[in-house]
C-alpha cells in the first residue's frame, strides 16, 4: 500500500458565479520515500491540491468527492480534531511566499517551539536540540533562532520554513514553489538543502511547482496537472525524454534551458479554460495544435504508454504528428498567437 | 533641435500603420554612432538613516549618514536597436541600474548620456522628449497598472501628456501590436479583468505607444506563467526588429537573458563583473561570479548532472563596502591580497579572447593595468573606488 493514495478527489470553490471546480478527478499514489513532483500553470489546481491534502481549504473550499488515504485512513471523512493531529506531525508544508507564512511578532524560535508543543510534550532541553539540529540542517546560524523574520533575507525565511516543516520528521512534505521568490542562487542553495533531506530522511516529498527543472532536479516521479485534470503522469525520465501528452510537450518547450543556444522558445496560445463551466471532453483540446473533433466531445481516455499514464486521444499520432515539430513556436501558435503573426506579415 | 528629435518625429507619423519598418532611417542616422545610450560610472547611493531623528543624531555625533552603495560605478553602452541584458542576484543593483536609466532615480554620481547629451541636464522639452523615449515595463503588472483606469485610459494617457494627435488610432494599433485583440473591445475592460498575460501586453503597448526609442523591461515576465512567458518574450523581440527599439532587459534568469539579448551584464554587488557578447558570457564564463550564476540555473533535463559549484552565504554588505573585490569572500579562486585590497577594473583581458570585459584579476590586463603595485596601498585603492567619497558630494 502506497503511503498516500488520492482517488478520483474533486476539491471546488463556492463562489458567487457558482463551484469553480479547481481540482476535479485527480488520482494519484506517493510510495513511502518517494519524491513526487506536482507541475501546471497557475489555476490548474496544483496548490488546491496541496491544501485539501493538508486540510487548510478556505472558507469557501471544500472536497467534493473522491478520497485521500494517508497510510490507509481516509482523511476526507477525518474530524478537524484527527486532522490536526496530523497536520505538521505527519504531514507538514512548505509555503511558496515564507514571509506570509511566518508571523511577523514571534522569533523564528518561538514560532517552531510552538509547532513541537502543540504536538508533544517535549523537555524544553529536547525541543531546544531539536531546533538546533535542524537549524544546522538547513544551514542557518543557531544565534539567528532568536531573531524576527524580517530580520532574515529571503533565503533564510525560507531556510527556516524548511526548518520548521521538518522539525517533527514528517511522513510527508509538501513543497508548494518553495523557491519560486528566490533569485538562482537561492534557488540553488535551497534546491541542495532539499536535495540532501531526501537523502537523509526516509521522508516522502510532493514538490509543486510550474519550473519544470525545479522537478527535473528534484523528482522520481511526475504529475503534470492542467485545468483541475491530469494530463499525464510517470516517471521523471520518461516525462521530460518522451512525454506523450502534447500538454507536457509544450510546457516543455516552453521552458528556457541555458544548456540551449537558438532554443526557439514556445507560448502555447490561448488560455485554460474557465473552471466554474469547464468544457467537455479533453480540456486542452482548445489549444492543443492536435485537437480533433473527438477531443472536444469525448473525455481523454487513460492510456499506458512508455511507462506514462497519458489522458489523451491522439498518443498514437504523436510520434508522427507532434514530436518532430513540438519545439517550434509556430506549431503552437493556433489561436491568438497565430494572430500576432498574421499581423507582422502585413 | 537636434537630428534625433527630427527623426523621432519622421518616424513617429510614418509609424501610424503597424509594419511600416522605420528601421531604414534609423539605421541611416546611426551609422555615424549607433550608442544610443551611454552610462558612464554610475552611481547611486541611498541614505540608510535619513529620519529627523538619525540627522539629528549624526550631527551630534558628527558622522556622515550611512549609504547604501546600491550601485557603484557602472559603465555600459546600449546599441540602437540592441537588447542588452543585465543580471545578478536580488540586491546586485541592477533594478536601480534600470530605474536610473528612465531617469526615476537621479545619479549620486556619473552621467548618463542619451543622444550624446547627459541626461541630467535636460529641462523643458528636452526633458519632455527624453522621457517620451524612454520607457520602462514593471516586474508586476498587478502593481504596475492604476485598477481605477481602463485600458484606453492607460494606454492613451501618455499621449495626452505629450499631447499627440490621432490618439484613439494609435491607442487602437499599440494594443494590436501587445496583441490584445480586437482593442476596441478591451477599451473599456480594468486591470482586473484581463488576465496576467494580458496585463503585461497592456503594460508593453502603454510603453510602446509614444513610439519611444528605448524601454527597460524589469523581469517583464517572471510573473507570467510559463506558457504564456514566450508570448511576451517574443513581443519584445518584435520591439527590437520591427521598430528598432533598444531594450535593456533585467532579469536573474540567465535561461532567458541568453534567448533575448545580444550582450549581457553582470552584476555583483553594485558593479559589473563581466561584460559582452552573451554567448560567450555563457558558454564560457571568466569571471568566478558569472560561472556561478550560471552553474546554479537548474536544468530542466534529469540526466543532466549539474556541476554544482558551491556558492554558500549571501551578498555581502552593501552599506560597508569592503575594500578590493566585492566578491572575494565568495570567490574559490582568491588569489590573495591583491584581490583583498585592489579594486579589479571592468576592462579587457590580454588571455580572454573575443569582445568582453572581465573584473577579476585572474586575468591579465590588455590595459597596461598592473593591480599589484596597488598592493600594499590600499588608501589609494579606497580613493579610486570613490567609496570614501562624502555623500554629501551630490
Amino acid at each position: 500500500m502506497a503511503m498516500l493514495e488520492v482517488e478520483d478527489l474533486k476539491v471546488y470553490y463556492d463562489t458567487a458565479e457558482g463551484a469553480v471546480k479547481a481540482v476535479d478527478g485527480v488520482s494519484f499514489e506517493i510510495e513511502e520515500g518517494e519524491n513526487l513532483g506536482i507541475v501546471g500553470e497557475s489555476g490548474c489546481g496544483k496548490s488546491t491540491l496541496a491544501k485539501a491534502l493538508i486540510g487548510i481549504l478556505p472558507q469557501n473550499g471544500y472536497i467534493a468527492g473522491g478520497e485521500i488515504r494517508f497510510r490507509g485512513e481516509d482523511l476526507t471523512e477525518a474530524p478537524e480534531r484527527r486532522r490536526r493531529e496530523l497536520r505538521w506531525d505527519e504531514i507538514s508544508m512548505i509555503a511558496q511566499s515564507a514571509m506570509n507564512a511566518l508571523d511577523p511578532v514571534y522569533t523564528i524560535r518561538q514560532q517552531i517551539l510552538e509547532a513541537i508543543e502543540a504536538h508533544h510534550n517535549w523537555s524544553r532541553t529536547k525541543s531546544q536540540e531539536r531546533i538546533d539540529e535542524m537549524f544546522d540542517l538547513v544551514g542557518l546560524d543557531r544565534e539567528r533562532q532568536t531573531d524576527y523574520p524580517h530580520q532574515f533575507s529571503g533565503g533564510m525565511r525560507q531556510r527556516a520554513m524548511i526548518a520548521m516543516s521538518l522539525v517533527l520528521e514528517p511522513s510527508l512534505i509538501l513543497a508548494d514553489e518553495p523557491t519560486t521568490a528566490l533569485d538562482v542562487i537561492m534557488q540553488d542553495q535551497i534546491l541542495k538543502r532539499i536535495n540532501e533531506i531526501q537523502e537523509a530522511s526516509s521522508a516522502s516529498m510532493m514538490v509543486i511547482t510550474h519550473d519544470v527543472a525545479v522537478v527535473a532536479e528534484t523528482c522520481d516521479r511526475v504529475v503534470v496537472m492542467y485545468a483541475g485534470e491530469i494530463a499525464e503522469e510517470g516517471p521523471a525520465a520518461a516525462i521530460f525524454d518522451e512525454p506523450y501528452h502534447p500538454y507536457t510537450l509544450g510546457l516543455k518547450s516552453a521552458f528556457p534551458n541555458i544548456r540551449e543556444a537558438d532554443q526557439d522558445l514556445v507560448s502555447i496560445g490561448g488560455h485554460p479554460p474557465d473552471l466554474h463551466d469547464p468544457p467537455t471532453g479533453c480540456r486542452f483540446a482548445e489549444r492543443c495544435p492536435m485537437a480533433t473533433e473527438v477531443c472536444s466531445r469525448e473525455d481523454p481516455p487513460e492510456v499506458e504508454v512508455g511507462g506514462l499514464r497519458s489522458y489523451c486521444h491522439h498518443v498514437d499520432d504523436i510520434d508522427t504528428q507532434l514530436r518532430p515539430v513540438a519545439d517550434r513556436a509556430e506549431t503552437w501558435q493556433n489561436t491568438d498567437a497565430a494572430d500576432d503573426r498574421g499581423l507582422a506579415d502585413d | 533641435m537636434t537630428d534625433r528629435d527630427t527623426e523621432t518625429d519622421v518616424h513617429t507619423d510614418g509609424g501610424t500603420e503597424t509594419g511600416a519598418d522605420p528601421t531604414g532611417e534609423r539605421a541611416d542616422a546611426s551609422t555615424d554612432d549607433d550608442v544610443l545610450v551611454r552610462v558612464d560610472g554610475l552611481k547611486k547611493h541611498f541614505p540608510v538613516d535619513s529620519g529627523l531623528v538619525s540627522d539629528l543624531m549624526n550631527t551630534i555625533r558628527g558622522e556622515d549618514s550611512k549609504m547604501v552603495h546600491a550601485v557603484d560605478g557602472v559603465s555600459f553602452e546600449l546599441r540602437a536597436g540592441e537588447t542588452f541584458g543585465i543580471a545578478g542576484e536580488s540586491g546586485c543593483g541592477k533594478t536601480t541600474t534600470g530605474m536610473s536609466l528612465a531617469k526615476l532615480y537621479e545619479p549620486t554620481d556619473g552621467s548618463i548620456y542619451y543622444d550624446g547629451d547627459d541626461i541630467a541636464n535636460k529641462t523643458g522639452k528636452d526633458l519632455s522628449t527624453f522621457r517620451q523615449n524612454a520607457q520602462m515595463i514593471f516586474q508586476d503588472p498587478f502593481e504596475s497598472l492604476n485598477p481605477q483606469m481602463t485600458v484606453y485610459d492607460t494606454v492613451v494617457e501618455p499621449l495626452r501628456i505629450h499631447d499627440r494627435p490621432n490618439q484613439r488610432a494609435r491607442v487602437r494599433r499599440a494594443l494590436e501590436f501587445a496583441g490584445l485583440r480586437p482593442p476596441d473591445q478591451f477599451f473599456d475592460q480594468y486591470p482586473h479583468e484581463l488576465s496576467g498575460g494580458q496585463r503585461q501586453r497592456l503594460a508593453i503597448a502603454r510603453a510602446l505607444v509614444i513610439d519611444p526609442d528605448f524601454i527597460v523591461a524589469d523581469e517583464p515576465v517572471s510573473m507570467l506563467d510559463v506558457s504564456l512567458r514566450a508570448g511576451v518574450l517574443s513581443l519584445l523581440e518584435r520591439m527590437t526588429d520591427e521598430f528598432g527599439l533598444s531594450v535593456v532587459y533585467i532579469s536573474h534568469d540567465l535561461s532567458l537573458l541568453r534567448h533575448m539579448c545580444d550582450r549581457i551584464a553582470i552584476m555583483y554587488m553594485g558593479k559589473i563583473v563581466e561584460q559582452g557578447p552573451t554567448e560567450e558570457i555563457i558558454t564560457n564564463p571568466k569571471h568566478p561570479y558569472t560561472r556561478s550564476l550560471i552553474d546554479a540555473v537548474p536544468v530542466p533535463d534529469p540526466h543532466s548532472q549539474r556541476e554544482r559549484v558551491e556558492l554558500e552565504g549571501e551578498v555581502g554588505d552593501a552599506i560597508n563596502v569592503p575594500s578590493g573585490c566585492r566578491f572575494k569572500g565568495r570567490c574559490e579562486e582568491h588569489i590573495g591580497p591583491v584581490c583583498d585590497q585592489v579594486t579589479p577594473r571592468l576592462e579587457r583581458k590580454a588571455d580572454v579572447e573575443g569582445g568582453r570585459e572581465v573584473a577579476c584579476h585572474l586575468y591579465e590586463s590588455a590595459e597596461g593595468f598592473d593591480p599589484y603595485a596597488e598592493v600594499g596601498t590600499a588608501d589609494a585603492d579606497a580613493d579610486s573606488d570613490g567609496s570614501a567619497r562624502a555623500p554629501g558630494d551630490d
